[in-house]
């Protein structure tokens, strides 16, 4: 497994992956709303925050094609504007959770002991206590909940998932051949970590980081339906937690934000379960 | 002798992505009553396949395509499940490779003998637990009344092909399909345990069907031989015929790889060239591409099954009298 | 007996985790920058410097903060969990009339997950590649991506104010007066359906791709041929012989994942208005009640525990394999 030249690896998860066209549309919708993120400012129909006067909860029409929500605004650009915050959020997160999952997966595999033996047991006590608990409790202390905030708090309820992946692909790599002869020939414990062990152990963190996107976006929406968002940002959770209140006489203000978040969750569902596939993950 | 089973020109496809799989394709071969016939071949010629399909076990994508296989006058191929399953346990039954994944882990081994006994013979409680102990001490599980209650990996590997035996031959079959019943295991447990269905094939005189790839113990458990090359059977003979007379090219190459213990490593002769692919198999003689004396109709024309007489059969061009 | 020693070793070694768990939340709440009581000073702006005094005494904000957190577990441990800053209302109090919601729905959830998901993964598994199969997976992956809470809203919108079939909140119609037991399960009953069914639906889909996968990839076990050699019904070769086997990984998950579903039960909570532990957590954020919100953490993250243990043992039980 290990012996495989990178390039071929991905060559061939990249036949299996086309093979699926459930993973291709998962594909498709992730890479719709990167584009969308990016160019919010230029397909935005209207400033997302701009209140129109006198034209609130104005149902779909070809003025709003998502109508206006309770202070005017127009739903489709505050929809454009929430897949920046999401996406944001969300890449963000991911980010944060493999830094820590990858580092604290990686020294625990690597020195094993009772350094594994700590770093496991705080694991497995971060996956006891339910996320979103975790979750609330982090984000009720902070005065301002900034997205910085909201990132720091996914990130910290989130990263024993990829540490425990890591844990497993470094015992499984270190006791290679390779490995060995690079330990042999003096390189620093760093560098074989880095540079010998990790990019063979990529793919099921590739997998998991995708799924944990999923995840984070869930959890911001989650966050800010409660109302414990960022207040100062577009944010679909946000709009919906308005809107299911007025759900009755304008569905529109919560639907259509709704299904962004469904949408968004469920491509890159989609295009973990694609990657599962081609880079032939097992999980589990 | 009389057949007992009489397979027809049988076809078993596997339906892959890769495309149609012909593992078994277009097999005639009798088992005679009382006898025990050794079905050989290298892996993946589709000798498991056939053993398979006999008691419709092949899991899909494969799928018997054509032919018949009757038994005992009964094409198989045609009875409904509930009326297959009146055959399944009680008349033919089967032992498979790996005794380890055969048993249900999560069944005590005395239930999972119970369960066959209850559902053919038509006993409940005391007297099938009776029959339960009683087939057990026959394969010889040491004192069955107390391990009757222990699960599957609780026993060492030769037992639990012993406890596989206990359920196959629980309601006295008239035919047992053994796959490579001791490929995995030890080589002095292996020898134990093909004594065991020897004997227990003359006590209660069944029928064996035994698919091995091990020239080894054909020669020690087989009254007569059918050698199969991928997906067909190439050369059917008496035990001693194959290894005294071998006809067809390939039984000479199988009978040349054996391992002898008076000769050494170096002169072992392995079987040139690769089992060839069973999703496109050459045309004409499939072995042609490894024979040492293809000839051109090899090329083109399969050739026929050729009765020498005495139960020898062989399929090569080399023999037919033009 | 080997059992008995297995639960008391299992119950000393949740002991530490339990311990952590509640460092955690006091650090996370006492760490923090800000006042604990920052909210309620918020809210009464005008409270004299010798009333927060007098509060931070109350509530032990002036000891050193081991101090403070030996004194919070001796309470936790012998069942005091203080009181409200927002309410004054012993926590004890508020927690104890609202668990048994919690329970109720998550239960609830669990029980028609499980009976949607079993036979619609093994028929999924069993005809792999059907249409059947096919349909179940889409939903397995729309359900695994519903935000729970837009589910449930759609259910309000669509079952309670469009058809008006169901209430829109609440465990019970308040102030009514119930004729008979029969009379107040009904009701009960009715306004637990569409949270139950929402926080199930999501468990559901869940649920149903691992039972699928699981009894994929039994059906691959040669006992499975065995048991077909037998001559036993498919059926039962299905729902006794693979089933049996399948389920186990599945108890590991239901069991391991109780933290997930409790998850769910509190934003379920939130948008069915259910007077739960989760909706008060909620509300306790929201008013920075840290006495609740500390209590509330440790409680479910205790219950998670436990469920673990359970898991544990249950699996010992029915997996012979397991040494204990």
């Amino acid at each position: 497994m290990a012996a495989a030249p990178a390039s071929t690896l991905w060559a061939v998860a990249w036949r299996r992956f086309k093979r699926n066209k459930l993973s291709l549309a998962g594909l498709a919708i992730t890479v719709w709303l990167v584009v969308t993120a990016i160019l919010a400012p230029y397909i935005a129909p209207y400033d997302p925050n701009k209140m129109h006067w006198g034209k609130e909860y104005m149902p779909p029409c070809p003025e709003f094609p998502l109508g206006t929500d309770e202070m005017g605004r127009d739903v489709l650009s505050r929809v454009i504007w929430g897949a920046r915050t999401s996406l944001y959020v969300g890449f963000a997160s991911v980010l944060l959770i493999a830094a820590i999952g990858v580092t604290v997966g990686a020294i625990s595999g690597y020195f094993g002991g009772w350094i594994d033996e700590v770093l496991m047991r705080i694991t497995d006590i971060v996956l006891t206590i339910p996320t979103i608990m975790l979750l609330i409790l982090i984000a009720s202390i902070f005065q301002v909940r900034s997205l910085n905030v909201i990132i720091l708090a996914i990130g910290a309820v989130s990263w024993p998932t990829i540490a425990r992946i890591t844990r497993s692909q470094f015992l499984l790599i270190k006791e290679l051949p390779y490995i060995d002869a690079a330990r042999v020939a003096g390189l620093s414990h760093p560098r074989i970590i880095f540079r010998h062990i990790l990019p063979n152990a990529l793919p099921p963190i590739i997998v998991a980081a995708t799924f944990d996107m999923a995840s984070a976006i869930l959890m911001e929406a989650s966050l800010s339906f409660l109302g414990l968002g960022d207040p100062r940002v577009v944010s679909w959770g946000q709009m919906l937690s308005v809107g299911h209140t007025v759900m009755l006489h304008a569905w529109w203000v919560g639907t259509f934000p709704g299904l962004a978040i469904f949408v968004t969750v469920l491509g890159f569902n989609l295009l973990g379960d694609g990657l599962r596939e081609a880079l032939d993950v097992a999980m589990r | 002798m009389e057949p007992l089973l009489q397979i027809r020109g049988l076809k078993v496809y596997f339906y892959t992505d890769e495309g149609v799989v012909h593992a078994v394709d277009g097999v005639d071969l009798d088992v005679m009553r009382g006898e025990t016939l050794c079905v050989v071949g290298e892996s993946g010629c589709g000798k498991s396949t056939l053993a398979y399909s006999i008691l419709r076990l092949v899991r899909p994508p494969g799928r018997i395509v054509e032919g018949s296989i009757l038994f005992d006058g009964v094409d198989l191929v045609k009875l409904s499940e509930e009326e297959l399953n009146k055959i399944r346990g009680r008349r033919i039954s089967m032992i498979f490779q790996d005794p380890t994944s055969a048993l249900n882990p999560v069944f005590t081994v005395g239930y999972q003998v119970y369960e066959a006994i209850e559902l053919h013979q038509r006993v409940k409680g005391d007297e099938a637990w009776k029959r339960v102990m009683s087939m057990l001490r026959r394969v010889g599980i040491p004192s069955p009344e107390v391990r009757y209650r222990d699960y599957p990996h609780q026993f060492s590997g030769g037992q639990r092909q012993r406890i596989m035996l206990a359920i196959a031959l629980s309601c006295h079959p008239d035919l047992l399909i053994a796959d490579e019943p001791t490929t995995n295991l030890d080589v002095t447990i292996q020898a134990q345990v093909l004594h065991l269905i020897k004997q227990l094939k003359e006590e209660l005189g069944m029928t064996v069907m035994l698919i091995t790839h091990d020239m080894g113990i054909v020669a020690m458990m087989a009254d007569r031989v059918a050698v199969m090359y991928a997906g067909k059977i190439v050369e059917v003979a008496p035990v001693l015929d194959i290894y005294e007379k071998p006809l067809h090219p390939y039984t000479q190459a199988l009978i040349k790889a054996i391992p002898l213990p008076h000769v050494d490593v170096e002169e072992l002769q392995p079987i040139p060239g690769e089992v060839p692919s069973l999703l496109e198999p050459p045309p004409g003689c499939r072995f042609h591409p490894r024979c040492p004396y293809a000839m051109d109709v090899c090329r083109r024309e399969e050739p026929p099954m050729i009765d020498l007489g005495e139960g020898h059969q062989v399929a090569c061009w080399l023999h037919a009298k033009r | 007996m080997g059992l008995k020693e297995y639960v008391v070793r299992r119950l000393i070694t949740a002991i530490p985790t339990l311990l952590a768990i509640s460092v955690i939340t006091f650090a996370i709440v006492h760490l923090a920058p800000g006042d604990p009581l920052q909210f309620f000073l918020a809210l009464n702006p005008d409270t004299p410097p010798w009333m927060i005094e007098f509060l931070k005494r109350k509530y032990g904000l002036d000891r050193p903060l081991h101090e403070q957190y030996i004194k919070w577990l001796l309470m936790l441990l012998s069942g005091d969990l203080g009181y409200s800053y927002i309410s004054g209302e012993p926590v004890s109090y508020m927690i104890g009339v609202r668990v048994w919601n919690t329970i109720k729905l998550t239960l609830t959830a669990e029980l028609i997950a499980l009976s949607i998901s079993i036979p619609l993964g093994v028929i999924s598994a069993v005809k792999s590649n059907s249409a059947v199969d096919h349909a179940s997976r889409v939903f397995a992956l729309m359900g695994v991506s519903m935000p729970v809470f837009w589910l449930g809203i759609m259910f309000i919108y669509v079952f309670s104010l469009w058809l008006g079939l169901f209430p829109t909140f609440g465990a019970a119609t308040t102030g009514k007066v119930y004729s008979n037991i029969f009379e107040q399960w009904a009701d009960e009953l009715w306004h637990l359906a569409l949270p139950a069914l929402t926080l199930g639906l999501v468990r559901t889909a869940f649920l149903t791709r691992l039972v699928r996968s699981s009894v994929i990839g039994e059906l691959q076990m040669d006992y499975v041929m065995t048991a077909r050699m037998k001559g036993l019904k498919e059926r039962v070769v299905i729902y006794k012989h693979v089933l049996r086997n399948a389920l186990l990984p599945v108890v590991t998950v239901v069991g391991l994942s109780m933290g997930f579903m409790l998850g769910g039960a509190v934003i379920t909570e939130t948008v069915f208005a259910w007077p739960g532990m989760g909706r008060l957590a909620w509300w306790a954020t929201l008013t920075r009640d840290y006495p609740v919100l500390m209590a509330i953490t440790v409680i479910i993250s205790t219950m998670v525990v436990l469920f673990n243990l359970v898991t544990d043992i249950v699996y010992a039980l029915i997996d012979p394999r397991i040494k204990y």
